[in-house]
């Protein structure tokens, strides 16, 4: 089992955000985590990624958490930033360097992998650039480069649609398409539910904190009563079975 | 719309004083007093070696007297959103930048009389003056300042304002012709020179119209730099460091950056393409030896060499919190401690290139090799001392 939440509860302050999350994703498996604004999936992720501390429960990646080892558990993590977030200093070219030095990268391959990415999503004639003045499509590139390059065993993605134009879009889908092949377990927080519906294996659907549900879509329209409905729409009566509650 | 001046006034000088404050709270206030002792002793001790009037004293006189009438800006206290909202105010706005004009008119004939102060003892060693003579110079300092402040007031106008290098000649060339006729004839003349070169600027400079463009832009450049000097002291909001790229210095990040872990590869860019820490690094490392090239040699010049290893050195405490905003810095797989081995690695490689740069410096023009020596071996070991105590203390005290 790549990656494994089991009854976490969280959040920023005292006040948990997260009530009793769990779910999983499995090695070449793309979950998909979709929640309206502020049901707590960048907030699941931010705990995934060691940035908060669990109040309680645990998340484990391939049977590492990272109070007990915290490098091997950060090195199977890669990550894509909901808002590009890039060193003002640094050029594209040392970005990809110290990615290869932080996870302890070999050199020349990584930098064929990223030559390849960098060539995909035309950045590879922007080396000497800092990216910090790209635009924000362009940012988001990095990131994706930057995650990708990596032979991280668990990729942890945030919201990655926004700013990219449609060419990059599909790039990008390919891309997991091809991680998964190579056995990578993939979470993708989105909003943009067709989407997700094409791609996705399973989905988590978050509301409120808590899991509202969670399984494939055929899965997940038994569980509700929503036969031949799409994502789209079995979202959309969860999301307003929550409001009138 | 009267009163409006009046209540920026106040609002500024709460301003500046919130920043005062800071400035005077570090360790800076012991290095201006170090540096203004030693300026002063330097200075006392220069004059009686100095005959009566040698040919290039009443030069160095007219140069000052013409570079202090720069001293102390048009402060118009103009915002943003004026041009909006104050429109309509032709008069009252007319009013309003007379007021500012008399307020940033007596600041700098404050700081012009302190200049012509300072000067009064070297133009007593090698002039003759009476009395009155002295008066008059005081004057004519004042003047010019008035004079210049008027050329500024008339720069922001629609009429002038767009004959930037006409102003800027006025600025000096103005005082400049003053002075020349004050210590070259004497300085009744140059009151006099001073007098109706201030008239013609009065009378002449009347239609003051303003032109909002200009008028704003320079308050805002004005308002910038005054930030970028309390920024040297502490962190002001409106001014970011910028980042440069630096290609020429890439030698230098490559030897910062040795080792090729990801926190020194990240700290060496940080501190050479960052404007903020490097600036202020470079500008004391350059301060610090200018002074001891020019001072003579002794114990002053010695302390002075510790003085400012251990000042530049405090300066480049803020780079270690440089990217604790990144995520990815929290994300990577490296080792916790790692940050403070490479951040004291890149504190010990700056400040030992910083001493023996200063250390170097004080041999002085009078080339004395010994001092400099002993400045080289005292500076090598304060350098040991701050790596092995003092950068250990501080780096503690940031991991809180």
């Amino acid at each position: 089992m790549a990656l494994e939440i089991n009854k976490l509860v969280g959040g920023y302050s005292q006040i948990p955000v997260l009530k009793d999350v769990s779910f999983d994703v499995q090695p070449g498996e793309l979950v998909g985590l979709i929640g309206l604004n502020g049901a707590g999936k960048s907030t699941t992720l931010n705990h995934v990624i060691g940035l908060l501390r669990p109040f309680s429960g645990s998340i484990k990646i391939n049977g590492l958490t990272i109070q007990t080892n915290p490098e091997e558990y950060k090195k199977q993590i890669a990550y894509v930033p909901e808002t590009p977030i890039l060193y003002d200093e640094l050029t594209l070219r040392e970005h990809i360097n110290l990615t290869i030095m932080a996870y302890q990268l070999d050199h020349d391959e990584a930098w064929q992998r990223a030559t390849k990415l960098l060539k995909m999503f035309r950045l590879d004639n922007k080396l000497e650039w800092f990216p910090a003045n790209f635009s924000k499509g362009m940012k988001q590139k990095v990131m994706i480069c930057c995650a990708f390059m990596t032979n991280a065993k668990l990729l942890i993605i945030d919201e990655p649609f926004y700013g990219l134009d449609p060419l990059a879009v599909h790039d990008l889908l390919e891309l997991i398409e091809q991680k998964k092949k190579e056995g990578v377990a993939v979470l993708m927080s989105t909003h943009v539910l067709d989407t997700a519906q094409r791609y996705c294996d399973r989905f988590v659907l978050l509301a409120n904190g808590k899991v509202r549900a969670h399984g494939t879509l055929e899965e997940l329209r038994t569980a509700g009563d929503y036969a031949g409905e799409s994502l789209d729409e079995i979202y959309l009566h969860l999301a307003k079975g929550d409001q009138h509650e | 719309m009267n009163k409006l001046f009046s209540k920026r006034r106040s609002q500024h000088f709460m301003l500046l004083l919130r920043y005062w404050r800071l400035v005077f709270n570090d360790h800076f206030v012991i290095a201006l007093f170090f540096l203004f002792g030693a300026l002063a002793y330097g200075y006392s001790q220069w004059l009686p070696t100095l005959g009566p009037h040698q040919w290039w004293t009443r030069l160095v006189l007219i140069g000052w007297f013409t570079i202090i009438a720069q001293i102390g800006r048009l402060a118009t206290l103009i915002k943003r959103p004026d041009p909006v909202f104050l429109l309509p105010q032709v008069e009252g706005i007319h009013r309003y930048l007379n007021q500012a004009t008399w307020y940033s008119l007596i600041l700098a004939e404050i700081m012009t009389v302190v200049g012509a102060f300072i000067a009064l003892p070297f133009a007593l060693t090698t002039e003759k003056l009476t009395n009155f003579e002295i008066v008059a110079i005081f004057l004519v300092a004042i003047v010019n300042k008035a004079d210049w402040i008027h050329v500024a007031r008339k720069s922001l106008s629609l009429r002038w304002g767009n004959q930037q290098w006409r102003t800027r000649l006025e600025y000096w060339v103005n005082p400049l012709l003053a002075s020349i006729a004050m210590w070259i004839v004497n300085p009744y003349v140059g009151l006099v020179v001073a007098l109706i070169l201030y008239l013609a600027v009065v009378v002449y400079y009347r239609d003051l119209a303003v032109n909002w463009r200009i008028a704003v832009k320079t308050e805002q450049d004005r308002m910038y730099s005054v930030y970028r000097f309390f920024n040297l002291f502490t962190d002001v909001p409106s001014v970011q460091g910028n980042t440069k790229r630096r290609k020429w210095a890439d030698g230098l990040v490559r030897w910062l950056s040795k080792g090729d872990q990801p926190w020194s590869y990240l700290y060496a860019r940080a501190f050479v393409r960052g404007t903020e820490v490097s600036g202020i690094v470079s500008r004391l490392t350059l301060l610090g030896m200018v002074i001891v090239f020019l001072l003579p040699a002794g114990w002053l010049n010695t302390a002075i060499v510790i003085l400012f290893i251990y000042l530049i050195a405090t300066q480049l405490m803020p780079l270690y919190d440089q990217y604790e905003a990144n995520v990815f810095t929290h994300i990577y797989p490296i080792p916790a401690n790692q940050q403070q081995t490479d951040f004291k690695q890149l504190l010990a490689k700056v400040t030992a290139l910083e001493a023996i740069l200063i250390a170097l410096a004080s041999i002085g023009w009078r080339l004395n090799v010994g001092q400099m020596m002993v400045n080289l071996v005292i500076a090598i070991v304060e350098v040991f001392v701050l790596i092995r105590f003092y950068f250990n203390v501080r780096v503690k005290k940031l991991m809180k």
